[in-house]
């Protein structure tokens, strides 16, 4: 649409024969006047009474807006001085001056400030000197000391009220974990904890910490800031047992929607191992030691290798179904033990320790505890071990489980108590030989082997075989000689002619009885 | 090697050979237990003068031992004894030579050779003869006993 347009043609006129008229003339010159009337003035003297289009164009070389009913340019909209400036005022008490200024504040309205000083607690912000409005967090609480700390750029909002904080807090939450942490105030199994802020509800997956102030003495539950009180459940679903929290403890829990699950490690782990056991009517006392049939606990034994399969040790009694396991580890509470000495699972009462190592045919030697006290010790659980066959074991030759050692195997009756190979002619050459100290040479042919043990009796057995390089000689026999428990006199002779003579090569051995 | 000698109450010589003290479960035991150790089982209760022998003083050659005497830690001969082992050794070979010419001289007999009889006779009277000087001798050594000794296959 356009403002101005002619009313006269001059020409047009003149082609008409219509002459210049001063009416027409002036008509022409109250159009101009209003057409440029309609105009904007160059000098600002006059205003538009309607939207402007611009047609795609834009105003170019504009001055930064100096008022709030002014243009912004660009260039102020990138700086945001409109809504950014450095804090003048004090501790808590922050204060901005913006250009253009507000006149007042505005639902909505974003301010943003590097503060000169940390804050130390509740903190207000004043814009422009409209007045001071109460920075908020988390809606509606108050700052916490260092929650805007200097040099951190801060945002806030106008919330119509105050100014809630759009920026995160400094750490705070992170460094106290107020928000997630706090030490319990209630009593032992009843744990009372405030956070801050509260929080509205509980929530499936919060996750808290809690500092116990009494240990549990079984069952707990946890009520935080007034919500009502939740048990305290350990793998998943299980009650908590004595012991499982202890004083000073620190301890992770997650709320899963019904109950708080117990995520830290429980129980006094640092001295042992225990286990928690449910056994309806178990009958145990601390210092039994226990095995499993397959079925329940019973007392161990270590009169055969099924009944010592140790698993642990009764170190708590908690009631008459419950009691503590302790698998490995410091086991206090006990009594009848002597520090220092070592305690084997005993082969004659069911669950006793015993100082005695269990020696007897069938019996398990396995070393269970180290006491350091008479009433404290060290439960290790060892393999268990067949005992050693003694002198008597292997003579009686009979047992199928106990272990021979190298200093014992002689003692077996299949065993060779006595040998001896020699060079019987010049001066006797004893080559090699077992459990001889000597040989006599007592004339040609004539010897006597003397033992480093005796046989427990003359009667034992023995073979002597000779030759010699130019006769073959062959021992027929011990000649009239009587056999003595240390010693054993000999002959050996010639096959062909029973003539004695001395042998290059003489064997001897002895089987009987030590 | 710890060697003991002793004389027997049948007045036989034993020598004792030890076993070496590395070679029985005694290395703890210093040389003098040791040496105690093999005593108490080698040297009989009624073993007479039981000293220590060095290896040096006993003779290799064993052909005398049952005329060997003890001289404390030495051994000596006894020279009678020497011959007698002397003479019946000798005699037992002279036996044997005898009982072989006897079966000759029965052939030669059966055969009707004189000369041959003759032969055999003669050689058997020699053979019974040579022992004489052994006999005599009133030995001083066993070399002197040896010497005195008929050389058989000569004869």
């Amino acid at each position: 649409m356009s403002w101005f347009s002619r009313l006269r043609n001059w020409q047009t006129d003149q082609a008409n024969g219509i002459g210049i008229r001063s009416d027409y003339h002036d008509s022409e010159d109250d159009n101009f006047a209003t057409g440029i009337n309609l105009s904007i003035n160059v000098a600002g003297g006059n205003s538009p009474t309607a939207n402007l289009p611009m047609g795609g164009f834009k105003h170019t070389g504009a001055a930064d807006g100096s008022a709030s009913t002014d243009y912004a340019t660009l260039r102020q909209a990138q700086s945001s001085t409109n809504s950014y400036a450095v804090d003048s005022s004090g501790t808590d008490a922050y204060a901005i001056t913006l250009s253009p200024a507000i006149t007042s504040y505005t639902t909505g309205q974003i301010f943003r400030f590097f503060p000169a000083t940390a804050n130390t607690g509740a903190a207000t912000l004043n814009v422009n000197a409209v007045g001071a409005k109460t920075i908020k967090k988390h809606k509606d609480v108050d700052l916490s000391d260092n929650d805007i700390k200097i040099g951190q750029l801060v945002e806030v909002i106008y919330d119509g009220t105050n100014m809630q904080m759009l920026s995160p807090l400094y750490g705070v939450v992170t460094q106290n974990g107020a928000a997630t942490f706090a030490a319990d105030a209630g009593a032992s199994d009843s744990y009372v904890i405030t956070l801050s802020p509260a929080p509205a509800a509980y929530v499936t997956g919060m996750s808290i910490y809690v500092k116990i102030n009494t240990a549990n003495t079984g069952a707990a539950n946890i009520n935080c800031n007034s919500l009502g009180a939740k048990t305290i459940k350990k793998r998943f679903n299980s009650d908590l047992t004595t012991g499982d929290l202890i004083a000073n403890q620190i301890i992770n829990l997650v709320y899963d929607g019904t109950n708080f699950q117990l995520t830290s490690v429980y129980g006094s782990v640092g001295d042992n191992i225990n286990s928690s056991i449910t056994q309806a009517a178990h009958g145990f006392v601390a210092g039994d030691v226990l095995r499993f049939n397959g079925t329940i606990y019973v007392k161990a034994q270590a009169n055969s290798a099924a009944n010592s399969r140790v698993v642990g040790i009764v170190s708590t009694v908690i009631d008459v179904d419950n009691f503590t396991l302790t698998l490995s580890g410091k086991v206090t509470a006990l009594s009848g033990f002597t520090g220092g000495d070592a305690y084997f699972l005993s082969a004659g009462t069911a669950g006793l320790l015993t100082s005695t190592e269990p020696t007897g045919a069938s019996e398990i030697s396995k070393l269970l505890f180290i006491a350091d006290t008479t009433t404290s010790g060290y439960f290790i659980n060892t393999r268990g071990i067949s005992p050693v066959a003694s002198q008597a074991d292997q003579e009686a030759a009979s047992s199928t489980a106990a272990s021979v050692t190298p200093g014992r195997q002689q003692f077996h009756p299949s065993a060779c108590k006595a040998w001896v190979r020699f060079n019987g002619t010049g001066a006797v050459a004893i080559a090699a030989s077992y459990n001889v100290s000597s040989i006599t040479d007592n004339g040609t042919g004539d010897y006597t082997v003397n033992f480093t043990v005796s046989f427990s009796s003359a009667n034992y057995a023995v073979s002597v075989n000779a030759l010699t390089a130019a006769t073959f000689a062959a021992m027929l026999g011990p000649d009239n000689f009587t056999a003595a428990t240390g010693s054993q006199r000999f002959q050996t002779v010639k096959r062909s002619d029973g003539a004695v003579v001395d042998t290059d090569v003489t064997h001897f051995t002895a089987f009987g009885d030590q | 090697m710890y060697k003991i000698i002793y004389t027997r109450v049948d007045g036989g010589v034993s020598i004792v050979h030890a076993v070496p003290k590395e070679e029985l479960p005694l290395t703890f035991l210093t040389e003098e237990a040791y040496k105690q150790f093999v005593w108490e089982r080698s040297v009989p209760s009624d073993a007479i003068n039981p000293v220590e022998i060095q290896t040096d003083n006993i003779p290799s050659n064993k052909e005398f031992r049952y005329a060997w005497k003890q001289d404390g830690n030495n051994i000596t001969y006894d020279l009678e004894k020497a011959k007698t082992i002397q003479v019946e050794r000798t005699e037992l070979a002279i036996n044997s030579a005898l009982q072989s010419l006897n079966a000759e001289l029965i052939e030669a007999i059966v055969s009707g050779n004189d000369e041959e009889k003759e032969s055999i006779i003669a050689k058997k009277e020699n053979l019974k003869n040579s022992m004489n000087a052994l006999i005599a001798l009133v030995p001083e050594s066993i070399e002197q006993i040896k010497s005195a000794t008929p050389n058989l296959e000569a004869l």
